[in-house]
């Protein structure tokens, strides 16, 4: 930093009063934005400049906290962390500012997060072990054990996983990247004694770790770099580790592929949907489009199926190399 | 309209890390507890807590020589028996945390690993990378969850009931939507934390506005040592947001404009890793001499580029991500830019050992508690050392925490009253409808740049005199202020202006305060006065203000114990 | 062209079977274009991100063996699936990044006689056209310009996010907030690029059978989007999303409440109708919405 330059943004504000506006809008203000400032900078700027009413949630100012979770041009972004040169870059010279959730929104840049923190202690977010108020020694715990965490400690409840994620947008029960973090970030405790009770949480199907479209929206916009959907995955993976895996359609769906790869190399996608479903329900919930996609040429018949070559090293590595059973 | 009153044992107000500490030992006590705060528990400023929390846990260390670097560090002004007290529960509490989930870094052996802080005779704070704070906040929390403490967010707590030396509740309102309450309860418990906000340049969160403080102070009860502001050595260029001292304590060397490491002349033995108003100073004369460095010569450079990738990725991930933020630059390839900024409050509200608040040198305000950076027990005395603020939280959060719950069988409910609301009611209405011409912001902004220009690391009679009278009209002008915003949803305007008001009351305290101290102590340094005087002020200031907002000045004796005074050298 | 490009093919599943046009395309594409394409007969399917959450060290160890194969013929080994791109890329980043992974995996494949080296790089389809054929040089070869076509960029999420691993795999960082090379290939088709929010969203292919409800309506929204941007057919790099969107409009128009049907082609189709290939070489009439319009 040798040089501070400074730029002309347009932002068009999302403005919303829930006790006095029918409607939101959008306010445009025009900013001399400069190359040390972060968004946080720039919300402040706006209420303390133009419009005292202007509200939003801040504190820590620092990445931290939590606190100001917004969205410009779509982007999740912490403001307080979020420089506005990476933004100009990124979008140009006009920026829109919203809140996380517009259909939550409050008060401007505030929304209600009461269906964040509620998923949030739906997982059982706390060590459950009896605690010794009184210990003379810790528990000892490796390196090594310590960083199975994979750094799920790290998150700060930001909200920006979860207002991102296209399943929770479309199905409220779903329980959410953040929280499934926090499941993962205690299950993967060695301190904590309940990982099974967490476990029939994130299994069960609609609000479990089944219903997760696996578009790394919360990946890509995590502040701290937690990366929820690795922990998705991970708490995919206890469920077949522990023993818990319910036979179902998402189960079944899961397994199918190592069945196919076995048999073919390559997945037989009318078998997966079969063995996943069953047989007579396939036919019922798939079977129109089934027969549209015969007719157009596109269902391999049984006979036809493609196989890998090698097939035969194939069977040898399923068979040396899986680690669990179902 | 009337107002609800919800009754309680006890009531806290905030929720970080005193605060959850006290809520869960009185839930698991079987007491009827709410803990109210402004933010949501888990923003609360004790997660930004950064290098460690310091215990004398492994074999080369020894409580006594934590007790001997704490006295030091405070420059002698701390009560030691209260720092006995932190320094023997420290290697407890830090286990009891760990107990509940803190996720700390570990030897190899898989111990609590620690690291050097600043003022230390030994590697002595406990660590989480570079995010201790945020693993003990969140584990406070989650385990005050867990046992059922009834969390009251987004509520701002404004004023505290309080009659006969007997403090009875609290009076809030709903910030979501202005709703008022009255929380009526045999104990209330303030853990509001700290007043560094007063000043441009601070590491402090912006909910910092030290609120409880004034709510106190405006009954006509004592501040205590508020003239004690800590100046952070490492604050990021421009914006102060903290650097922690874990840069230095993992090896970082301060270098000014001409490449020298000018630790060197300051504190030839411990250089950077002298206790931190030693450095700041240092920092700052450097700047002043016209060795500063950055595009405002505003900066020294913190060296860390030694230390090479693999460790500080491992051990300071998030103080190398600040720096890309905020600056631009990496310090795994460059020396980063920092300053002293504002950072912790020693002084607050005067608490007994216990945690019950003062009411004078002599007596104590019945049913009404103290602890964390709001309160002032004194354990840091004239300047905190690293490490000890977030041991200060959570051991006497939950020591204050025991201690209501054995006071309260025989504390009584004296009933609230719907007048109780009145002066909250007053001055929601006061700010709502005044129409003059002062802008918050505006008055705030020169609040703080006055604060750090008159007030901060350096000080005068000069100085100090020029800003009680800066503060002075500034609470003058604050009666002629008008606000943008007059609804009720989430009316942050109201909120900052609530909050202005109580900054500009505490600020008085801590110049008043600062002039009358005719000597140079911890971070309190006059220049005009460059030595320590134990003579004539080997003692607690105890400030109080009148209903016309003078403030009056006495002194009380600090706690002796074990440790004589003696020169303090690094 | 001073070097023919030369890459092992990694069809996947999907092309083999539901989208055969898919695979038609690429070949007429790669043929036009003078690319040569060495399809890795022995791979076998990546997991699909489905098999990763059951046995995901099994899912390593395959991933690594297709990469082996590219490794074995000396390639860069291209993808034309999205998730057979991120699964193979994640493997490589996973493997390359982690010794004692790369060791245990390596345990296993000596036993088959291979061995994963991390030699190969791996890109998509759309990259390989973009940074190492170039859109300059692609520009030159249009014969029969889209520019009477409004046409709508559908990315799919596994070429955009994970950014950090998408961007080791390909030169110029796309940014999956504002994600242009799509956008770029249809302009330089002589195409007009439509700008509508669901372009960088997820078509929830990989949820279809166990949280149906959600995926169509991912579907739907996207279609609507599309449509409401006036697009008069969609693209996609990714043969899930255009499974998702091409035979799944009932659902997803039910989800929705209207009807949502629309063309939808694949990357490959696209080129292939600006370098002037016939509809049957890029195999259109294997749609489900009729391509109606060549």
């Amino acid at each position: 930093m040798t040089t501070i330059t400074t730029q002309t943004i347009t932002f068009n504000v999302f403005r919303f009063n829930s006790e006095t506006d029918y409607l939101p809008y959008y306010k445009t203000i025009e900013m001399e934005v400069t190359s040390e400032e972060v968004v946080l900078d720039i919300l402040n700027r706006i209420k303390w400049d133009v419009d005292g009413s202007f509200s939003y949630r801040r504190s820590c100012r620092h990445g931290i906290c939590g606190a100001c979770a917004i969205k410009v041009n779509g982007k999740g972004v912490l403001a307080c962390k979020e420089r506005m040169n990476d933004l100009i870059e990124l979008f140009g010279t006009e920026l829109t500012l919203e809140p996380l959730s517009i259909k939550r929104a409050v008060k401007d840049m505030i929304i209600d997060k009461e269906d964040f923190w509620k998923k949030h202690e739906q997982v059982k977010p706390y060590l459950i072990d009896e605690i010794d108020e009184h210990p003379e020694s810790e528990n000892l715990v490796t390196p090594k054990e310590e960083a199975q965490l994979l750094e799920a400690d790290y998150c700060i409840q930001c909200g920006l996983c979860h207002y991102s994620c296209p399943s929770l947008e479309n199905n409220d029960s779903y329980i959410g990247p953040a929280a499934f973090a926090a499941a993962y970030r205690f299950n993967a405790d060695v301190r904590d004694k309940a990982t099974l009770d967490r476990l029939d949480i994130v299994n069960a199907p609609d609000q479990g770790v089944w219903d997760c479209v696996k578009c790394y929206e919360c990946q890509e916009v995590c502040p701290k770099e937690v990366n929820p959907i690795e922990k998705i995955t991970k708490l995919h993976n206890q469920v077949f580790e522990h023993g818990v895996a319910i036979n179902n359609v998402a189960t079944r769906h899961a397994v199918g592929f190592a069945h196919s790869i076995k048999k073919h190399g390559l997945l037989d996608e009318a078998e997966l949907v079969r063995y996943s479903e069953g047989t007579l329900p396939m036919l019922m919930k798939h079977g129109k489009v089934g027969f549209k996609m015969f007719k157009v040429g596109k269902v391999v018949m049984p006979w036809n199926m493609p196989k890998s070559d090698k097939l035969d090293e194939v069977k040898a590595l399923i068979k040396s190399s899986s680690t669990v059973k179902f | 309209m009337s107002i609800p009153i919800y009754t309680y044992d006890a009531v806290i107000v905030g929720s970080g890390l005193a605060g959850s500490a006290a809520a869960r030992e009185l839930k698991l006590a079987g007491k009827n507890v709410a803990v109210i705060t402004k933010l949501h528990p888990l923003r609360s400023h004790s997660g930004a807590a950064q290098g460690g929390i310091n215990a004398a846990l492994s074999d080369v260390d020894s409580i006594e020589l934590h007790e001997f670097d704490t006295v030091k560090g405070a420059d002698y002004l701390a009560d030691q028996d209260a720092v006995e007290l932190m320094c023997q529960k420290a290697p407890e509490t830090i286990r009891w945390a760990e107990r509940m989930g803190a996720a700390f870094s570990r030897t190899d052996d898989g111990k609590i690993a620690q690291r050097p802080f600043g003022g230390q005779s030994s590697p002595r704070a406990c660590f989480a990378k570079d995010r201790t704070g945020l693993t003990l906040l969140q584990t406070i929390y989650e385990q005050a969850l867990r046992v059922g403490v009834d969390f009251i967010d987004e509520w701002y707590a404004a004023d505290i009931i309080y009659e006969d030396g007997k403090v009875s509740g609290i009076v809030a309102f709903n910030i979501r939507n202005q709703e008022k309450a009255i929380f009526n309860a045999k104990a209330v418990m303030f853990a509001t934390g700290g007043y560094a906000r007063a000043f441009k340049i601070s590491s402090n969160a912006h909910a910092n506005t030290g609120d409880g403080l004034s709510i106190v102070a405006r009954h006509g009860l004592p501040l205590e040592d508020m003239e004690f502001v800590q100046f952070h050595p490492s604050g990021l260029s421009g914006s102060g947001i903290l650097i922690s001292e874990a840069a230095r304590g993992e090896g970082g060397k301060l270098l000014n404009s001409e490449g020298e490491r000018f630790m060197e002349r300051y504190a030839p033995n411990k250089l950077e890793l002298a206790s931190r108003d030693v450095v700041a100073r240092a920092i700052i004369n450097e700047i002043r001499e016209g060795r500063g460095v950055g595009p405002r010569k505003d900066a020294v450079y913190i060296d860390l580029t030694h230390l090479g990738k693999e460790k500080i990725m491992e051990r300071l991930p998030e103080l190398r991500d600040l720096a890309i933020t905020f600056l631009g630059l990496d310090m795994i390839k460059e020396p980063i830019l920092i300053s002293a900024t504002a950072h912790y409050s020693m002084g607050g509200i005067p608490v007994d050992i216990d945690g019950h608040v003062r009411k004078n040198n002599d007596e104590l305000v019945e049913g009404f508690y103290a602890a964390g950076e709001c309160a002032c027990v004194s354990v840091h005395g004239a300047n905190r050392l690293g490490a000890n603020s977030v041991l200060e939280a959570l051991l006497f959060g939950r020591h204050v925490g025991q201690s209501m719950v054995a006071d309260i069988e025989k504390l009584y409910l004296r009933e609230a009253e719907q007048s109780d609301a009145d002066t909250m009611i007053e001055e929601m209405e006061r700010i709502l409808t005044s129409n003059g011409k002062e802008t918050v912001p505006g008055l705030r902004n020169e609040l703080q740049q006055s604060m750090t220009d008159n007030a901060g690391v350096f000080r005068t009679e000069e100085t100090l005199s020029k800003q009680v009278e800066i503060v002075k009209e500034l609470r003058k002008r604050f009666a002629n202020i008008r606000i943008d915003d007059k609804s009720k949803i989430f009316n942050t305007d109201l909120q900052e202006a609530i909050e202005l008001g109580h900054m500009l009351d505490y600020s008085l305290f801590i110049v008043e305060s600062a002039l009358a101290r005719k000597e140079s102590r911890g971070a309190h340094y006059r220049e005009d006065f460059t030595t320590r005087d134990d003579e004539g002020f080997m003692k607690h200031t105890m400030a109080y203000m009148d209903a016309e907002g003078n403030i009056s000045l006495d002194y009380m004796a600090v706690t002796p114990g074990k440790f004589e005074p003696q020169e303090r050298t690094y | 062209m001073e070097k023919k490009l030369k890459y092992a093919l990694f069809t996947g599943c999907t092309a083999k079977e539901s989208t055969p046009e898919q695979l038609m395309s690429t070949y007429a594409v790669a043929e036009k274009l003078g690319i040569e394409l060495v399809e890795l007969s022995e791979a076998t399917c990546c997991g699909a991100s489905h098999l990763q959450d059951y046995d995901d060290f099994l899912s390593l160890v395959l991933n690594a063996r297709n990469i082996c194969y590219a490794e074995s013929r000396g390639m860069t080994m291209v993808t034309i699936c999205n998730t057979c791109q991120l699964n193979t890329a994640m493997t490589k980043h996973r493997l390359d990044n982690d010794p004692e992974l790369k060791a245990r995996v390596n345990e296993k494949l000596a036993e088959v006689g291979l061995e994963y080296k991390g030699t190969s790089e791996i890109t998509h389809f759309l990259y390989a056209i973009i940074d190492d054929f170039g859109l300059e040089t692609l520009g030159e070869k249009v014969v029969t310009p889209l520019s009477q076509f409004n046409i709508a960029p559908f990315y799919g999420c596994h070429n955009i996010r994970p950014s950090e691993l998408q961007n080791e795999t390909h030169g110029k960082a796309e940014n999956p907030y504002n994600p242009n090379s799509l956008d770029d290939l249809i302009v330089t088709l002589g195409g007009v690029n439509v700008d509508y929010e669901e372009k960088n969203k997820c078509c929830g292919f990989h949820a279809e059978l166990q949280a149906p409800k959600t995926a169509a309506l991912l579907t739907g929204k996207a279609l609507m989007g599309a449509m409401d941007a006036n697009a008069d057919w969609m693209v996609t790099p990714c043969p899930l999303c255009h499974l998702k969107l091409d035979t799944q409009y009932e659902h997803a128009g039910h989800a929705v409440g209207r009807d949502v049907k629309m063309p939808v082609l694949h990357m490959q189709q696209m080129v292939g109708l600006a370098l002037g290939c016939t509809p049957a070489e890029l195999g259109l009439k294997h749609h489900v919405s009729k391509v109606n319009f060549v």
